[in-house]
């Protein structure tokens, strides 16, 4: 799997999982123990985490379909300041809807949906959902202060 | 296999709603047993949501939420919520039930609004 774009950037954590509901919460422990042990601040990492579960479970329900059997990829990349997630799936033509619009839900009838993309819109700097040759990937980038090496337990 | 638990009380006329451990999509049916305008023996028109005992939430869970939080305004329900976490708090806001969900530290933050604005309530009709 080679998601990098420059030979400066640091691999911080590179997997594949199944695309069953709950493999995003180990996605998530193990986002969390890589940008502990770069030094990412504790609400910065809450954030990360949040981003990568919505991020995982994207994958899971749009590119997957919820199968157990395909594997999704996700690669955590630090690039200078910059912190990139990245989650990729082959199991879709084209990459969907790439935003809900939160418009007036109170007045709405429906189900609520697409929350994940609109938390991970406010949580990062940027982020974008492109579909190519079968291979959907998600990024996104947040910009980060790392307050040095080793582990920031609290 | 459901995560999450649920449990139902009233504290002095507030209907508290507590969960323990993670909100997401699978928790539908649990969530929605919980409503108190369902129960003709529950006569509330507050309920607080005891969010201290949750570790997860993702957006499934989020649109749980919504949806109890637009169901309770439409017929007249005051929502709270406390206990929940600071980087919950951040996305409770950034998707807007903040404005329908009231939030507060512990219960006793909430439990005293809610003692207060009866009281008013009383005043004010009276």
């Amino acid at each position: 799997m080679d998601m990098t774009d420059n030979s400066d950037d640091v691999v911080l954590l590179e997997t594949s999982l199944a695309a069953d509901l709950g493999t995003e919460k180990i996605a998530m422990q193990e986002v969390e123990l890589s940008l502990r042990q770069i030094g990412v601040p504790v609400d910065r990492i809450d954030d990360f985490k949040t981003m990568t579960a919505e991020g995982c479970l994207n994958a899971i329900e749009h590119g997957y379909g919820f199968d157990a059997n395909q594997q999704y990829e996700l690669m955590l990349i630090q690039s200078g300041r910059e912190l990139i997630l990245r989650v990729r799936d082959r199991g879709r033509s084209s990459a969907g809807p790439a935003c809900c619009v939160k418009g007036n839900w109170m007045n709405d009838y429906g189900e609520p949906r697409g929350w994940g993309l609109v938390i991970i819109d406010a949580l990062s700097d940027s982020w974008t959902l492109k579909c190519d040759g079968g291979i959907t990937e998600l990024e996104v980038r947040v910009e980060i202060w790392i307050c040095g090496g080793g582990s920031t337990v609290v | 296999m459901c995560d999450l638990t649920v449990k139902t009380r009233s504290q002095d006329g507030m209907w508290v709603i507590t969960l323990v451990g993670e909100l997401t999509s699978q928790d539908r049916e649990t969530i929605y047993g919980t409503v108190p305008w369902l129960s003709p023996d529950i006569v509330t028109q507050t309920v607080a949501f005891d969010m201290s005992g949750l570790s997860y939430i993702n957006s499934a869970g989020i649109a749980l939420l919504i949806r109890f939080a637009r169901e309770a305004q439409q017929r007249g329900y005051e929502l709270f919520a406390y206990g929940v976490s600071t980087h919950y708090q951040k996305v409770f806001r950034i998707v807007g039930l903040t404005g329908y969900i009231e939030l507060f530290a512990d219960e006793y933050g909430a439990l005293e609004t809610f003692r207060r604005r009866r009281v008013h309530a009383r005043e004010q009709s009276e």
